[in-house]
């Protein structure tokens, strides 16, 4: 083998390992832009902030919602999140529901007698760094069960579970939260459909 | 050529299942309903699904 070919395969190395290599885990920003949806009612919707879920947490504490992939798809580091997993999931569903026409307030609990609620349970959330030949992925997976209440009492409770993808050619993280983002829009813009049919008169 | 073959095989290492499709889904489960809404909604979501 020539000196040029030995070169020509370090450098090839070098640049197909360098795509998601990271050995450090990657704080992930949780952002929520509510999908498009048309005008499902209107009314007061209280929207009770769900308890922290108990996700395993790395050495600084923060929970664990992901993996960190080299270019071989080898796990290098985790992903966690950078903000509070319950606020994201109290704020995303108060986004939506504003969308649709209600007006939203999240509270630490539902009051006994109010006219629209929604309760979360967060089973799980993952996010995996999918590296491919031409791309870096981010496919995430969110799980939950929403408990929709009417007039105080909870009349309809359903589980979600969405999967979601977003990729590009850097993988600097972008694709994990935009991954994780999509895969909120999808079960929300189910679940305000849900919610605003079981609490029509 | 080998090179070129050598570099192909290291990059189908990193080949991604999702390259290539789309994997965005949901799934409703529902667990109760006592308003009998949840299922004329899933109804209409698989009919918009469908479209």
């Amino acid at each position: 083998m020539k000196t040029s070919d030995i070169a020509a395969v370090i450098l090839g190395l070098l640049m197909l390992s360098s795509t998601g290599c990271a050995l450090v885990d990657m704080k992930l920003p949780l952002s929520y832009k509510p999908a498009g949806q048309p005008s499902l009612g209107h009314g007061a919707v209280e929207i009770a902030q769900p308890p922290d879920p108990q996700f395993k947490k790395n050495r600084e504490g923060l929970p664990i919602i992901g993996n960190v992939r080299n270019g071989y798809g080898m796990h290098t580091a985790d992903v966690v999140a950078k903000d509070s997993i319950s606020r994201w999931f109290a704020n995303s569903t108060a986004a939506q529901l504003s969308e649709a026409g209600y007006q939203t307030v999240v509270v630490d609990r539902l009051s006994p007698t109010c006219q629209r609620g929604i309760e979360i349970d967060i089973r799980r959330i993952m996010t995996d760094m999918d590296p491919g030949m031409f791309s870096i992925g981010g496919v995430s997976q969110i799980e939950c069960v929403m408990t929709v209440t009417k007039n105080g009492e909870p009349v309809e409770q359903i589980r979600f579970e969405s999967m979601a993808d977003d990729r590009g050619i850097v993988g600097g993280g972008g694709e994990l939260e935009k991954g994780l983002e999509k895969a909120m829009q999808l079960w929300l813009a189910q679940a305000t459909r849900y919610a605003a049919a079981a609490w029509k008169d | 050529m080998r090179i070129f073959v050598l570099f192909i095989l290291l990059a189908a290492g990193g080949c991604s299942k999702y390259e290539f499709e789309n994997p965005a889904d949901v799934k409703a489960t529902v667990i109760y309903d006592k308003t009998g809404t949840a299922q004329q909604v899933a109804s209409q979501l698989a009919a918009e699904g469908r479209k």
